[in-house]
């Protein structure tokens, strides 16, 4: 019987080759898009890799310094601050202070070479957790005696030292030569905290030391992840006897926030209402809970795109349907069901769809692949089976009832009416 | 034949409900892509206000005890940039070197200023190194030597923000009081007022819409209070990257117990861009699913509906309408049809700019947008109609009429 | 004696599909005088239609030769076949194939659509041909709000509404009642014999073939003698 019912549906649908690929080409469309999107958002939400203790990281990214006079001066969390009121935190398990990549240039045999590097301290390797594949991290020792040693990603290690090994090497970056000590997996550049081509320890270069507000990022760990408010709440407590100790006689205020990625995300990406608004806004922005403002964008945003697919859909099927009235009056005539006629119809729905999804998986390795080695460097994107079968069910789900009912329309009319053809459901 | 179409389209009204939703939606997802693009593109090609080639970045810092500022005071500070500024401009490769910081980094602002800018202090020669452009007034001068009040330059997105022209900023002053910590509004403690207008100069790059930007005059004890202190310093064209370490040692003989680092202007963008090109990226990527989505289901739906119509098609040609006649009565409907779907969806999509939805959405983007999308719209329409149209009048009359 | 209205030389048309090749009409020479009222009959699936098509120019053979009015139709191209379509021919489909979104008055003007005629013209004219059929209370409604019948009588009227020439009929009395039937074919008679509009009619019903001058026989794409 199912048998059957696939070999209609197959026969009927091979009679419109072009529609029936229309048909298909949105239903891998719609699944690609809703699967690709979700990978991006998880990139950056929840990186995996060295990253991928999550729930246990909270990061400062953005800090502010109020100056007197009405100025202030606002980017990373600076050592000075992080030495003053961030390390001492009693609620952290573990902190570390890095400072952001920076593009360095070094000269291979006449080329050109752009590392990403990153100065880390000790409690950086402590905190993530990298895939070693040679040597060792960089270690407390390094970091106390400003040692020239790096560590490097695989991509830079193949770079350099093609099929050799590369601990005990040397790479250069801007003219300054470090020891190869370790290398480690490739980490793609979504991943906030563990991207870097080379990681060196902070102390090789000491101007970081006196600034207050710099291109760098601090990490709070804890054990228990319930705990992450209480870090925030710490935090902000601490940053309210902030003095600015250069120059006491200004007072100041600071201003900095603890975030998970996901609420870097919500803070980054909704407009903050203008240029920096002032620093009342600014302070209260940092600390106010944007997630569900952002998630809900998402969500309308989301809503507003997956109605052309939708849509679409909805009028491919009633075109159809439309098509076929004068066979379902045929059939109708010669003794069928409505059941019949409109089961029928919702079944070549479903087979598109399914169709749809085969290739939709198919595809998925090629063009995550495409993505990660073109545009996103270092990528790990990659398909999430739980997105994939909730996006199916939507396909299916979707194609299925907008079939369904002007099926079940067009099968109600009497089939005289049906053989003359109609314009209308 | 127009009035006769017309017939037609009011007639099928109810069924054509569906497919002019289509093409409504579709032509706000393409204006909404389109305005997107036009907004980052125009960003873009907007003059930056300065060159970053050939630039480094140079920052010195005193030891790192924080007593020994206190305590050396701020004479020998001073004094000692001084002479490493001179230093620094003997040496050959050296074409300018002024105090002023990079940009692309962390920002400072200024909140008791008009509109809250963005503001870096620094030297007219810097500026003219750089290849600011003035546009009114005059650039520092002497004559700001030793004033009550502190000059500036804005650009012109300030002027024209704050004083409708860039000639109504001129003598201006944008100082105003401000809220202290203690919540005390207090007076602004010196006067800022506006001596020449800049182009442009915007200092987080290219990818970002123009900001009010404010350029005040460097006045020498601005580094006191400050253990950082960035120059700009501008290379002779050909200098190779080892000049970088001259600088450095440079910077050590004047002053053995101090820091110095070096960056160039050109690697400090690159690393600021990074942070926005990926999640563009990003957005390019969906973009382009989305606009394959767009012209397929358009396409699709189209043809279905030309297809529909094969019989009719066969029924006009067999009364004597020529096959040319009949595939331009097809498209003209489609089109007709097309332009009341844009319309509407015209009609949505203006809600962005004008309820200010998006901050990416302005005017500015929105009309070019809405002219291409409806154009972009229109096309595919009448693409989609073509070869099915084309196809069906090929037929046979007889071979129409009898299509299923 | 001038020439026949439509003669078929040897006349082939094949249907082939990617399956199978089927044999509509074959070797078939026949000439339509002008004036003539011809019926068509024979057995379904003979080919009868087909041949009418043939006969009304919208449909082309697959071999053999074409003339209306003396001339060779294989070699006009669409350009001028159009405006001959418009001017010389009246069809009446078996299947009607009224446009459901236009109402009876605009599907009976829509020949004069594609020829230089005012608004107001085919108004008229339009009416007048309703008249004729009597379904002049009727011009406003729809295609889907008429019984069959009504329906069949509407196709009439569009086939007449030109003054064409020659006039095909497929089944024009097919689902009419006895009296509506009669008074199609008195119309009929009316064009033939008051206009001269050359008929060719294609029908099962013998009492209506025996009304008319010459009576074609069809099996299984050729003609019967």
């Amino acid at each position: 019987m199912l048998r059957n019912y696939l070999k209609i549906a197959v026969a009927v649908l091979l009679r419109r080759k072009f529609l029936t690929f229309v048909n298909l080409f949105g239903a891998v469309l719609t699944l690609s898009v809703l699967v690709v999107a979700f990978a991006m958002y998880q990139s950056v939400v929840s990186p995996g890799g060295a990253q991928h203790d999550q729930r246990r990281i909270l990061s400062i990214f953005n800090a502010g310094i109020e100056r007197a006079g009405g100025g202030a001066l606002v980017g990373g969390p600076g050592y000075r601050l992080y030495e003053d009121y961030i390390a001492p935190l009693e609620t952290p398990d573990k902190i570390s202070f890095t400072l952001r990549p920076v593009e360095t240039v070094a000269y291979l045999d006449g080329r050109k070479i752009t590392s990403q590097l990153r100065r880390t301290d000790a409690a950086y390797w402590d905190l993530l957790d990298f895939e070693l594949t040679e040597g060792r991290w960089l270690e407390a020792d390094d970091v106390d005696q400003g040692r020239f040693v790096a560590v490097i990603n695989e991509a830079t290690a193949g770079t350099w030292f093609p099929g050799e090994s590369a601990v005990g090497q040397t790479v250069v970056a801007n003219n300054e030569s470090y020891e190869v000590v370790g290398v480690v997996g490739n980490e793609p550049a979504t991943s906030l905290l563990a991207y870097a081509d080379i990681w060196v320890p902070l102390t090789t270069n000491q101007t970081y030391r006196t600034e207050w507000i710099s291109g760098s990022q601090v990490m709070l760990y804890v054990e228990d992840p319930s705990r992450r408010g209480a870090v925030k709440e710490e935090l902000q407590q601490a940053l309210a006897d902030f003095v600015y100790t250069d120059d006491p006689g200004a007072a100041q205020r600071a201003v900095a926030a603890a975030w998970t990625p996901l609420e870097f995300l919500a803070n980054t990406a909704l407009p903050s209402g203008g240029a920096f608004g002032d620093f009342e806004t600014a302070l209260a922005r940092h600390v106010e809970d944007r997630v569900p403002e952002f998630l809900a964008a998402l969500a309308a945003i989301g809503l507003l795109f997956m109605s052309l697919p939708a849509i679409n859909m909805t009028n491919l099927n009633i075109g159809r349907i439309l098509e076929r009235a004068p066979e379902i009056g045929l059939r109708k005539s010669a003794g069928a069901s409505r059941r019949v006629l409109a089961g029928q119809f919702v079944f070549e729905n479903i087979v598109l769809s399914a169709l749809g999804g085969l290739i939709a998986l198919a595809l998925a390795p090629l063009l995550f692949g495409l993505l990660n080695d073109t545009l996103f460097t270092y990528g790990r994107l990659g398909l999430d089976w739980t997105v994939f079968a909730a996006a199916f069910a939507f396909v299916l789900l979707f194609g299925v009832l907008s079939g369904a009912y002007p099926a079940w329309k067009m099968a109600k009319l009497e089939p005289a009416v049906a053989l003359r053809g109609t314009q209308h459901v | 034949m127009f009035r006769h179409a017309l017939k037609l389209i009011w007639n099928r009204r109810r069924s054509s409900r569906l497919v002019v939703v289509e093409i409504a939606a579709a032509f706000v997802i393409t204006f909404l892509l389109t305005a997107f693009a036009i907004e980052l593109v125009g960003n873009y090609r907007r003059p930056l206000g300065f060159d970053y080639e050939n630039v480094l970045s140079v920052t010195v810092q005193r030891g790192d005890n924080v007593y020994s500022m206190m305590q050396s005071g701020g004479e020998s500070y001073s004094e000692t940039i001084e002479g490493m500024l001179a230093a620094l401009r003997a040496l050959p490769r050296t074409d300018t070197v002024e105090p002023m910081p990079a940009p692309y980094s962390g920002r400072t602002m200024r909140f008791n200023l008009l509109l809250n800018p963005a503001v870096v202090g620094t030297t007219t020669e810097a500026l003219q190194a750089i290849g600011t452009t003035l546009v009114a007034g005059r650039w520092f001068g002497p004559e700001d030597e030793g004033q009550t009040y502190r000059a500036v330059l804005v650009n012109r997105t300030f002027a024209e923000q704050a004083f409708g022209s860039d000639a109504s900023a001129l003598g201006q002053r944008i100082d105003g009081p401000f809220v202290d910590p203690f919540g005390v509004e207090q007076p602004s403690p010196r006067e800022f007022r506006v001596v020449g207008v800049i182009e442009e100069f915007r200092l987080q790059g290219e990818f970002v819409p123009s900001a009010p930007a404010v350029i005040e005059r460097h006045e020498p004890g601005d580094e006191r209070g400050y253990q950082t202190f960035t120059l700009m310093l501008k290379t002779v064209p050909g200098t190779d990257a080892g000049f970088a370490g001259q600088i450095v040692e440079t910077a050590r003989s004047i002053a053995p117990d101090w820091n110095a680092s070096v960056t160039s202007w050109e690697q400090l963008r690159a690393s600021s861009h990074r942070n926005v090109t990926l999640p563009l990226k990003a957005a390019a990527t969906i973009a382009a699913f989305f606009i394959a989505l767009v012209v397929m289901g358009l396409i699709g739906v189209l043809w279905q509906d030309v297809v529909r119509r094969t019989q009719e098609i066969g029924l006009r040609r067999a009364l004597g309408a020529g096959a040319a006649s009949v595939r331009r009565q097809i498209q003209l409907e489609t089109l007709v049809v097309g332009a009341f779907g844009v319309l509407i969806g015209a009609a949505i999509a203006i809600q962005f700019p004008l309820l200010e939805l998006s901050e990416l959405v302005d005017w500015a983007s929105s009309v070019p947008a809405l002219v291409l999308s409806a154009a972009m719209i229109l096309l595919l329409v009448l693409l989609g109609a073509l070869y099915p149209s084309w196809l069906a009048s090929r037929r046979e009359p007889a071979d129409a009429l009898r299509y299923e | 004696m001038s020439d026949p209205i439509v003669s078929l030389s040897n006349v082939e048309k094949v249907y082939r599909t990617d399956r199978m090749e089927t044999v509509a009409l074959h070797d078939v020479s026949l000439a339509i005088e002008q004036g003539e009222f011809v019926s068509i009959m024979g057995p379904s699936g003979c080919g009868k239609s087909t041949l009418l098509n043939v006969l009304g120019l919208i449909d082309r053979p697959t071999g053999g030769e074409v003339s209306f009015g003396g001339r060779n139709v294989g070699e006009v191209g669409d350009a001028e076949l159009a405006p001959m379509r418009n001017r010389e021919l009246g069809f009446v489909f078996q299947q009607f194939h009224l446009i459901p979104d236009l109402r009876v008055i605009d599907n009976v003007e829509l020949p004069l659509l594609y020829r230089k005629c005012s608004g107001a013209e085919r108004r008229r004219l339009a009416r007048e041909a309703l008249g004729i059929v009597g379904l002049e209370n009727r011009v406003g409604h729809f295609p889907t709000e008429l019984s069959g019948g009504q329906q069949q009588r509407v196709a009439v009227a569009r086939a007449i509404v030109g003054k064409p020439r020659l006039l095909l009929a497929d089944e024009p009395t097919g689902n009419l009642d006895s009296q509506m039937s009669e008074e199609i074919m008195l119309l009929l008679e009316q064009l033939n014999r008051e206009q001269g509009t050359t008929i060719v009619m294609v029908t099962h019903d013998q009492a209506k073939a025996d009304r008319t001058q010459r009576i074609v026989r069809m099996f299984d794409g050729q003609l019967v003698h």
